[in-house]
């Protein structure tokens, strides 16, 4: 992978702590580097703050104690710099949020028109050439409420793509959908990690864990218990609760 | 051996009956019948009474209303419609009710390619209003209302669709603004135009220019007041909030005496606005704080998740509100909206109380005319039929609408 070659760090986090209230701390302390072009994987338990903590790589949250910098720029209260790190960072989370009142097209061209003051016409074109990419060309003037959820799901994609992104974080993209429409998402996924965007997945598809990412992270209770290459991850977990965990999702 | 006999017979009638009961039902109007008004005791019950009620209202309430005789309307209905503004000046109402013609036939042309049933009965009730007694030059101009809106309705199809869209929102935009000069005027006492003040202005005329100009403000200042009382900023957040209660606090009436006693104090003495400036205030506040506390519960149904993924797309929140999230709460609100506009226009028949002429201020007078004092019940019921025709076109144009966008709406709510 162009990864190896480079080991450029795009998102660095030190020691982050994040409290939802003074006596439920969420983040106890992670410290990672994600390098630039790779494939993380993130699996864990639900509560263990998988998702709390890649939504502080896009600010949608706070956190209160350590550092990330995210391709160069510190994130911290300063707005300026929130906007600059999420017009590098897309999130595409497990309920879709599409915009319900605007079709397809619209919902995709809405951002790169209002914010990267792009014309309507070339956010289209863009915009077309993405709905090909996810292959839902042809229902660019529907609205969202008439897709089925695995289309919703990649318009979803789409509409963080459009803004050309150089880290998209994935929030448990496939939890909300059928088990047929899963793989049309995991499709998409997987030809975006043939592409130099550093993705940030957390999934419990344990299969595409194995066939895409780079390095697996295994999230427990507010830390990262173990890291590791996926073949080295799931024949040998070092970790006791890795193995517990991976055994009860192996075998169920 | 002939009891047997009778009693057979007995059961063949039985049959007999039942057969020609079961042919009965067959027919689909009697079976309706059956179904519908006499499917149980109760429901037979309240079908007798509920007959009975309407024969008593035809008999004793409509029938009488046919052979009344109408002459208080037909000699005050200009003081009705217009109160006291000068007859000369006339032509000026006019050209606002074709404004109001032209450019409603085009909004209903926005639609489908079908003429909607609701422009038949509107048109049908302009052309009813030909047997009022108007003077000729009003005649024509009614005759050219309906012109209008059929020149509308067809005209708005030669733009394209986004002119068309365009064309119609600044056309409502700016007819308030219009009405105004219109109706106020612009030039001194001999030009083509004089200026009528706001206390000639009555009946009919009055009430629509009040609430619609109450509703293009109150809607954008509860909207405001809305969004500040979901603020972060604790001030704005208290002080949207201590407004808005205490206004709701406090009954129309007693906000129209506060804006007719205490506004003139409060400015100074050279501005002295008229009474009809302090009822509008008044109105205004009122409903802005209602308004408000509508928008508050469109805006909480909305999901955080829809402000989160617009603040991922790096919107800001101003583009967030505009762009995504009102959208949405219009959507969600327009049955909530429909029935507060309506509520607008009934509430500002209290503005007789603080002296000014509108529908009800001026029927009031012409009850308490000696001349027409037996008429109190026709002039009432003219004005009843008109608050009716206005507010129920009002909410079936929004139930149309709300047609229109409801493959939208349901994934709005859906979600």
């Amino acid at each position: 992978m162009s990864f190896e070659s480079s080991r450029e760090v795009i998102v660095s986090c030190k020691d982050v702590h994040k409290w939802y209230s003074p006596d439920f701390e969420v983040l106890k302390g992670i410290t990672y580097d994600f390098y630039r072009g790779e494939v993380a994987v993130i699996i864990g338990p639900s509560g263990s703050g998988k998702s709390t903590f890649i939504r502080t790589i896009n600010a949608l949250e706070e956190y209160q104690q350590g550092q990330i910098i995210v391709n160069g720029i510190e994130l911290t209260h300063n707005i300026k710099n929130i906007n600059l790190v999420r017009s590098q960072c897309g999130i595409v989370f497990q309920s879709f949020n599409l915009f319900p009142h605007l079709t397809v097209l619209d919902n995709i061209t809405l951002a790169p028109i209002w914010v990267k003051k792009k014309s309507k016409k070339e956010a289209e074109e863009r915009a077309m050439e993405i709905l090909r990419r996810v292959r839902i060309e042809k229902q660019a003037k529907k609205y969202p409420g008439q897709l089925s959820g695995g289309e919703q799901q990649r318009v979803a994609i789409a509409r963080s793509l459009a803004m050309d992104p150089q880290i998209m974080l994935f929030d448990e993209p496939t939890s909300a959908l059928d088990p047929e429409m899963i793989k049309e998402v995991l499709d998409v996924m997987t030809e975006l990690a043939h592409s130099n965007i550093t993705l940030i997945v957390i999934t419990h598809e344990l299969a595409f864990a194995k066939a895409v990412a780079d390095h697996i992270l295994f999230f427990d209770n507010g830390l990262i218990v173990e890291t590791g290459k996926p073949l080295e991850f799931f024949s040998n977990p070092k970790e006791e609760r890795t193995k517990e965990f991976l055994s009860k999702i192996l075998h169920h | 051996m002939s009891e047997h006999k009778s009693s057979s017979a007995n059961k063949q009638s039985k049959d007999s009956f039942s057969s020609i009961y079961l042919e009965l039902m067959k027919h689909p109007m009697l079976f309706w019948i059956k179904k519908n008004l006499f499917d149980s005791v109760l429901s037979s019950f309240l079908t007798i009474l509920s007959i009975w009620a309407i024969v008593k209202v035809v008999l004793n309430i409509i029938l009488p209303m046919i052979s009344m005789n109408w002459i208080a309307i037909a000699d005050n209905l200009k003081l009705i419609l217009t109160g006291s503004y000068p007859a000369s000046q006339l032509w000026r109402i006019w050209l606002c009710l074709c404004y109001v013609s032209l450019f409603g036939g085009a909004s209903f042309g926005l639609g489908k390619k079908k003429i909607p049933l609701l422009l038949v009965i509107i048109l049908f009730f302009e052309a009813l209003l030909f047997l009022l007694p108007f003077t000729s030059t009003a005649k024509y101009f009614l005759l050219a209302n309906i012109v209008l809106a059929a020149s509308g309705l067809i005209g708005v199809r030669l733009f394209d669709k986004e002119k068309r869209i365009r064309i119609i929102i600044a056309s409502w935009v700016l007819f308030l603004p219009a009405a105004f000069i219109l109706v106020y005027g612009i030039t001194g006492p001999d030009g083509f135009m004089p200026k009528v003040q706001t206390n000639y202005w009555g009946g009919l005329l009055l009430s629509m220019l009040i609430s619609m100009t109450s509703i293009a403000f109150s809607f954008p200042i509860g909207l405001l007041l809305a969004i500040g009382r979901r603020s972060q900023l604790k001030f704005i957040k208290f002080s949207c909030t201590v407004i808005i209660e205490v206004i709701r606090g406090v009954p129309l009436i007693t906000i129209l005496f506060i804006a007719y006693l205490i506004i003139p104090l409060a400015l100074p003495r050279s501005l002295n606005p008229s009474v009809f400036i302090r009822a509008m205030i008044g109105i205004i506040m009122f409903h802005s704080a209602y308004m408000a506390e509508d928008f508050r519960g469109g805006l909480q149904g909305i999901p955080r998740t829809q402000y989160e993924a617009a603040a991922s797309l790096n919107l800001s929140k101003t583009k967030t509100m505009i762009l995504v999230i009102l959208p949405q709460v219009f959507k969600l609100m327009i049955p909530v909206l429909v029935s507060r506009l309506t509520g607008i226009i009934k509430d500002t028949s209290l503005i007789s109380i603080i002296g000014l002429l509108d529908m009800i201020g001026i029927s009031s007078a012409i009850i308490s005319n000696p001349h027409y004092m037996t008429s109190s019940p026709q002039v009432l019921f003219f004005i009843a039929a008109i608050y009716f025709i206005i507010c129920y076109s009002i909410s079936s144009a929004s139930s149309k609408i709300e047609k229109n966008l409801e493959i939208t709406t349901k994934q709005a709510v859906s979600l």
